[in-house]
């Protein structure tokens, strides 16, 4: 009966992954004295040793090759499964950032080639070519002075005069005829090659101060010959011009320049300017 | 040897365990390389695990590249809280081997029931030598499958018996039961006892229809 629970005990050890010297003491002293039990409690310790000798003596692996194989199988997987992969996958994560850059980039070429157009030569000419008011308009009621802010295609209006020119409140006055200021804009002058086409009245100096006016008045083209204008032409006489005149502080006026030649013999005799009154031409 | 107390889900992993873990995750997002680490570390038990169940290396080398890959193909199959990746990798290995001897006919029977290892009334004695040793192998060989493999999990690749559960898929009762009943008949193998051919063919019985 001893050496029966004895094995059951041995056994349940194993079992139980228990050590021998757990078995209670009454079980291990009949071991000692009975030689079947000690040769199964040697049996059981050989066969422990033996497994744990196999375990290690037989520590082998894979064969080397398996491992490439095995790769290769991971890689095709993922090849496969990429391209139908579910939009939540990492894999196509790139997607919505992509549209938003092929967006972007057509946004912005669709503004550059609007700004393209806009800037254009010719749109930077159309746009150059709106004039700039150089004097304010004259009041419609003055009798002598037809003022006007289009500046001719062909002025030769230095570019340095006009940067200098400021605009300044206009007063209507029809006392230009008279040398008083009128309609008019400041100009400051700090540069005598400014004023080089200007040709200065015969009563008149050139401004050397910073302070003159100047104004856009349309004259009869053979009031400006006494002048030495270049305006003298086959034209009829009567013909208007449209001619810079230059304005001290005191009103008077100093020097005009030709801006261009006008046509419009109808305001002949009520658009008389006092330069020609001045000069009349025999 | 193995700790039969020892859970098996993620709360009782080792680092080593933990590793794995993060490895299957990792490659199930394409990680080559976590992938080629989870191999290295694993590849070893589970080619041996399938040599020793089928006793032939080819068996094993295939049972092996299977095994990975059907991991591949399903990393998300693999649930931490169940067990480690080790025992889910085993599983997967169990499966194959047992294919595998389902499909030729048996092989253990014949050796168990008539070809002890040794008439030699004391082979247990010369253990030290390598021939001994030997032996013991082919004891394990010749076991029924159900018994071997439970003895080449616990026995010599050192899983817990809680991780053997989980690899096997039965109760941890069931696996100290047979691997109780195991080593009784590779102690009696090595004796050159004849075992005897009704309990092995009930337990193979069993084993197939579990």
């Amino acid at each position: 009966m001893k050496c029966e629970q004895f094995r059951d005990a041995l056994r349940a050890a194993r079992t139980w992954n228990r050590p021998d010297d757990e078995l209670p003491a009454a079980l291990r002293q009949h071991a000692d004295g009975c030689v079947a039990c000690r040769d199964e409690s040697d049996r059981v310790h050989r066969l422990d040793a033996g497994l744990t000798a196999v375990a290690r003596e037989s520590a082998i692996n894979a064969p080397h090759a398996l491992e490439g194989r095995v790769l290769e199988a991971f890689r095709a997987h993922h090849r496969e499964v990429r391209p139908v992969a579910t939009p939540s996958s990492g894999s196509l994560k790139w997607l919505p950032m992509a549209a938003g850059i092929v967006l972007a980039i057509g946004a912005a070429g669709w503004f550059a080639a609007g700004q393209r157009s806009v800037s254009s030569p010719h749109e930077q000419a159309v746009a150059q070519s709106v004039p700039t008011p150089i004097v304010p308009r004259a009041p419609a009621s003055s009798p002598h002075v037809a003022a006007t802010s289009r500046p001719a295609p062909h002025s030769k209006r230095p570019a340095a005069l006009d940067e200098h020119r400021t605009a300044r409140a206009a007063t209507p006055d029809a006392s230009v005829a008279t040398s008083s200021p009128g309609p008019s804009a400041q100009v400051d002058f700090d540069h005598e090659g400014v004023l080089a086409d200007f040709v200065t009245l015969p009563y008149g100096a050139m401004p050397t101060d910073d302070d003159v006016h100047i104004v856009e008045i349309d004259v009869p083209r053979d009031s400006l010959y006494d002048f030495g204008s270049a305006a003298q032409s086959g034209a009829a006489t009567n013909d208007l011009v449209t001619a810079d005149v230059l304005i001290g502080d005191d009103g008077a006026p100093r020097a005009f320049r030709l801006v261009e030649p006008t046509a419009t013999p109808v305001a002949l005799e009520r658009q008389q300017s006092p330069l020609g009154a001045r000069s009349p031409r025999p | 040897m193995n700790d039969a107390e020892a859970g098996c889900g993620a709360d009782a992993m080792t680092p080593d365990e933990e590793q794995d873990v993060h490895f299957v995750q990792q490659m199930a997002s394409g990680d080559e390389q976590a992938f080629l680490m989870l191999y290295r570390r694993r590849q070893g038990p589970v080619f041996r695990f399938a040599l020793r169940m089928s006793g032939n290396p080819l068996v094993a080398e295939e049972v092996t590249q299977d095994t990975f890959v059907a991991l591949v193909k399903d990393a998300s199959g693999y649930d931490p809280a169940r067990g480690t990746v080790a025992s889910y990798l085993f599983g997967i290995a169990r499966n194959l081997v047992l294919r595998h001897l389902r499909q030729r006919t048996y092989v253990g029977l014949d050796e168990v029931d008539h070809a002890p290892e040794d008439p030699s009334p004391s082979v247990l004695d010369g253990l030290t030598r390598r021939a001994d040793i030997e032996r013991v192998r082919r004891a394990v060989a010749s076991l029924p499958p159900a018994y071997r493999e439970v003895v080449v999990l616990c026995e010599l690749e050192g899983l817990a018996y809680a991780e053997a559960a989980a690899a096997l898929a039965c109760p941890i009762g069931t696996v100290r039961s047979r691997l109780s009943r195991a080593r009784a008949l590779l102690a009696a193998k090595l004796r050159g006892e004849a075992v005897g051919v009704r309990g092995i063919a009930q337990e193979q019985a069993l084993r197939w229809t579990s």
